[in-house]
């Protein structure tokens, strides 16, 4: 029979059942159980029960027959005796040296060879040279290195005598006290080896040898790396994972607390006898302990009597002895964030002897406070992460995630930002239709930011910011305005003008959305002013992501105003044509320095000159939401120079990237196709135009359902352009009027946008013959539009008919 | 670094339940794992025992400097692991026939699978062995190897499974059972398959 017949997955299960049932059973019990089963199972469970019986002779006999010895090498001037050890990289032998007669006992250490490459080697070169440095009684000394005649390297060394730490300790029952003084010995060692800059990073009991006379001997710096970082400072992985600390585990960098950690689990074992975690070797062990998921079990608990016996005294007594300090300065060692711990062998040490002296120990029970904070710490990245993810994934009407990104960068928050910018590039637009669970969640996070957060202004500060991005990409603009306030209050407490400055300018980009222009105007204005008053505190980065998003922020607040030009000037002087790093920055500062020559001085050829530049390098990343937001802003140079044609060609390219990546119904590819619309109305595709307006003005009022606000200016203008290119001058004047509400008492009087409306109203009137109203309007659009060095696709109209107006009424004859 | 990027993303997909992305893993983790393998049996001055756990440390520090398991993905990541091992045992059979090198002796799987020839054909017909109980029971395929490819005690493998200790010897042993057999029916068949064509 083969196995080839179970293929049904019940009879399996029956297999197994009636296999778990015979299996205990002597053979003449199986034997009358299997006759009253069917046949077939009968025969497939007798062949299991035999293969079961011979599997386990089978593992018997081919059980590993123990180690022959390997070849001793031949070393000139060295006597090879027997092999006292063997590591990862190498054996160790005993050998005997003759010095000039001497004879002397060293060990010689002999890489194999087939382990040998070029990181190998220099390990080895480094091991060589370190050795030959440190000089210490604690650590063995290196004598001579060379290679065998098949070209092995080898290090003769110092012969030390004597047992693994814990081997002398039980041998010698040592009590407690005595135990810490010898560790307090192996951390003088350690830290005369951490004094020459070499971390050892592979301590282990039986890496520490004791002599006869209780003196301890530190072998094997052969993982140790400089933490000179001038030197080589690569790590290969050489480790023994049970006495390893995390970080390594984990491939991080170590360091002296790496070193500190793996004492900590030497001092555990040495004080309790016991291990610190429930597991010891096995990979779940591991693995749960590099991902900082094991506990340090309490020292006194993991205490046997027999571990009693070998500490010479008893059961109750040695767990007397391990409660309290000694758990305590365990618990501390063997922190899972490096930064708990002892931050150098010399305190582990010093906590020792002051437990030793009866002198109060510095490590103390986690408070809760503490605790939260490490969490916090821990899951700080994390929940910026989310938090900036939600923002990326809803903002970039005002680029808000985008530039928090690069904030972040500036501040050092890298894995935080990197995610951040990830998103972004993918971002769309806040949505018609807000994220009910991600709003909910943010809000949350925020009701328990102090759950998440330690009590440090900075990082709450950055906390807050982070969230208000969330909250501005999810259109909760109280909420965004509320962080944002938390923000610059955490900064100013943490007495940061970069983080003032950076939480003042993303305040400033809540309340242009909150429609608050003027105070947005003042918050990035005020921004800017301490980048001024401080601008050697930042670094080039923090500057160039901080003036780039100050001045987008005042040329958004107040459109027509020259504040901005100056902040991108300083932005362009900063960050130099050239510097990749800066290449981004610059591109925001060319875009927004052309948006202040198109809409401020009124300078279209060099507004067109800038926003090519700034397209030119968008398309060449790659980076639709950037491009788009370029391409409009040359559109309207072009418009306002006449070149209606180049306009509708680059605003029907920013509307087409925009509708793809967030959809037909959000607001910024309402707002892009408005524009676009406008743009149809001078081609001659009023048709097209006047549905594309109004199809944007209706996704626009779902979001923004109060008239008169600014923000529906856009779509506004656009129908009425293309209403009147189309003769619906009632409507063309319904919408000019709505869009002069929007636009408020407030604004400028020669503030283009009223140009603009008073242009089409001005027209739509004339045509219905209500002159005395459009007479006024005409004139004084006219004038305007002379001012502004702009053009106007229906200038010409307006010229006839207000020359029209302007004719004196000839009586009838 | 787009790679330990994309292994990150690939291994939460994973746990999240798509069972593609395992398949778009393995290719990524498995150049290392295969490298990793390789020199812990050529450290080894002379194998003695197949050294899961120094492979399948390596495969954590890798795995773990990526992005350390989420608790509730703990028993995907192991038994991801030992598919890992499975496949770079066969690799390294390969590798080794290929290279045609002397075989220093038998390299046993595990301490307490020694019947298993780390570095023979023995590997392949574990493979398959194990492709075929997994059709039959995947629950018994992945205890198995969390026993003896990854080295977990039967405690651990408990644990991580939510089975009782118990249950997973049971289970255990049956898998043993049947693997030897198929492991012995391939070896025949290979001794037979050799006689006829040397006749």
């Amino acid at each position: 029979m083969t196995s080839k017949q179970w293929t049904s997955k019940q009879k399996w299960q029956l297999l197994q059942e009636t296999f778990d049932e015979l299996e205990p059973l002597s053979p003449r019990e199986r034997a009358r159980a299997l006759a009253l089963l069917d046949p077939v199972l009968a025969q497939e469970v007798a062949q299991l029960l035999n293969a079961a019986a011979d599997e386990q002779q089978a593992q018997q006999r081919l059980k590993r027959p123990p180690d022959p010895d390997p070849p001793r090498p031949e070393l000139p001037g060295l006597r090879v005796l027997e092999p006292i050890g063997s590591g990862g990289s190498g054996v160790v032998y005993r050998a005997i040296r003759t010095v000039e007669g001497a004879e002397q006992g060293v060990a010689v250490k002999v890489l194999h060879k087939a382990f040998i490459d070029e990181d190998d080697l220099r390990r080895f070169a480094r091991e060589r040279q370190m050795m030959a440095t440190l000089n210490h009684p604690g650590v063995v000394h290196f004598l001579d290195a060379g290679a065998t005649g098949d070209g092995r390297p080898y290090l003769v060394m110092e012969l030390a005598e004597g047992s693994p730490i814990q081997v002398y300790c039980n041998q010698h029952r040592l009590r407690v006290e005595d135990r810490i003084r010898l560790l307090m010995q192996v951390c003088q060692a350690v830290a005369a080896a951490h004094a020459r800059l070499i971390v050892h990073l592979d301590l282990k009991p039986s890496n520490i040898l004791v002599s006869e006379t209780g003196v301890v001997k530190l072998l094997d710096l052969g993982t140790a790396r400089l933490l000179n970082p001038r030197h080589d400072a690569t790590v290969t992985l050489q480790l023994t994972p049970q006495y390893a600390s995390p970080e390594q585990l984990r491939s991080q960098p170590p360091a002296v607390s790496s070193d500190v950690y793996s004492l900590g689990v030497i001092l555990y074992e040495l004080l309790s006898g016991g291990w610190p975690f429930l597991s010891r070797d096995s990979i779940v062990a591991i693995a749960d302990r590099a991902a900082g998921n094991a506990r340090v079990r309490d020292l006194a608990e993991t205490a046997t009597p027999e571990a009693a016996q070998e500490r010479s005294t008893t059961a109750s007594r040695l767990r007397a002895t391990l409660e309290g300090d000694l758990s305590l300065i365990c618990q501390k060692a063997l922190a899972f964030d490096p930064a708990e711990r002892y931050q150098t062998v010399g305190e582990l040490a010093e906590d020792l002897r002051r437990h030793l002296d009866g002198e109060p120990v510095l490590a103390h029970p986690p408070r809760l406070a503490y605790r939260v904070g490490k969490f916090a710490v821990r899951y700080r990245a994390q929940l910026l992460l989310v938090v900036l993810v939600v923002a990326g994934l809803a903002g970039s009407a005002v680029y808000s995630a985008r530039q928090l990104g690069r904030t972040l960068v500036a501040l050092g928050q890298a894995d935080a930002s990197r995610l951040a910018m990830a998103a972004a590039l993918g971002s769309n637009d806040v949505s018609a239709k807000p994220n009910v669970t991600l709003l909910e969640f943010l809000r949350q996070t925020h009701r328990n930011a102090r759950l998440y957060v330690p009590d440090e202004p900075a990082i709450r500060s950055d906390f807050e910011a982070a969230l208000s991005a969330g909250f501005l990409a999810q259109n909760d603009l109280p909420s965004a305005g509320q962080a944002a306030d938390q923000a610059l209050q955490f900064a100013r407490q943490a007495r940061d003008v970069r983080r003032e400055a950076a939480a003042l300018v993303s305040a400033s980009s809540v309340s242009f959305r909150s429609g608050r222009m003027d105070q947005g105007f003042g918050e990035a204005s005020r921004g800017f002013g301490l980048w001024k008053e401080n601008r050697s505190e930042f670094t080039p980065v923090q500057s160039w992501s901080l003036l780039s998003t100050a001045g987008a922020m005042l040329l958004y607040t107040r459109p027509f105003d020259r504040a901005a030009a100056e902040v991108f000037s300083a932005c362009l002087a900063e960050a130099a044509a050239g510097n990749p790093a800066a290449e981004p920055y610059r591109a925001d500062c060319l875009y927004g320095q052309g948006m202040v020559a198109l809409s401020v001085t009124a300078k279209y050829s060099e507004a067109i000159q800038m926003l090519r530049e700034a397209v030119t390098y968008w398309r060449a990343r790659n980076r639709p939401q950037a491009l788009s937001r370029t391409l409009q802003g040359l559109g309207l140079a072009y418009r306002n120079s006449g070149l209606y044609a180049q306009d509708e060609a680059c605003q029907r390219e920013a509307a087409e990237i925009q509708t793809a990546s967030a959809g037909l119904d959000s607001l910024i590819s309402a707002n892009y196709r408005a524009v676009w619309a406008s743009a149809l109305a001078a081609t001659g595709h009023a048709d097209q135009g006047l549905r594309e307006a109004v199809n944007a003005l209706a996704i626009y009022r779902k979001i923004y359902a109060k008239r008169g606000d600014p923000l529906l200016w856009t779509p506004l203008s656009a129908a009425a352009a293309n209403a009147y290119a189309l003769g619906h001058y009632e409507d063309s004047i319904a919408y000019a009027q709505e869009g002069l509400e929007a636009l408020g008492p407030a604004s400028a009087s020669r503030d283009p946008r009223r140009c603009m409306a008073n242009s089409y109203l001005g027209l739509s009137l004339a045509r219905l013959r209500r002159d005395a109203e459009a007479m006024p309007l005409l004139e004084q659009a006219l004038r305007d539009y002379e001012a502004l060095h702009r053009q106007h696709p229906k200038m010409d109209d307006m010229r006839s008919e207000l020359a029209r107006l302007q004719q004196p009424t000839l009586p009838p004859r | 670094m787009t790679g330990d990027a994309d292994l990150t993303l690939l291994l939460e997909d994973w746990a999240r339940g798509d069972e593609s992305a395992l398949d778009r893993l393995t290719p990524l983790i498995y150049p290392q794992l295969h490298a990793l393998a390789r020199s812990q049996l050529r450290r080894n001055y002379r194998p003695s025992t197949w050294q899961t756990t120094a492979v399948v440390n390596d495969l954590f520090l890798k795995l773990l400097s990526s992005r350390p398991p989420r608790l509730q993905s703990r028993k995907h990541f192991f038994v991801l692991a030992a598919r890992i091992i499975r496949l770079a045992l066969i690799d390294h059979y390969r590798q080794v026939k290929s290279e045609k090198r002397g075989r220093l002796g038998r390299v046993p799987l595990h301490d307490d699978l020694t019947w298993v020839d780390a570095v023979s054909e023995d590997v392949l017909d574990l493979d398959r062995a194990l492709n075929e109980l997994e059709e039959l029971d995947q629950q018994q395929a992945e205890l198995f190897s969390m026993r003896f490819l990854l080295g977990c005690s039967a405690e651990e493998t408990a644990e991580l499974a939510g089975l009782s200790k118990a249950t997973v010897d049971r289970k255990v042993k049956l898998a043993r059972a049947w693997l030897y057999l198929r492991l012995h029916e391939a070896k025949d068949g290979r001794i037979s398959n050799t006689g006829s064509a040397a006749s």
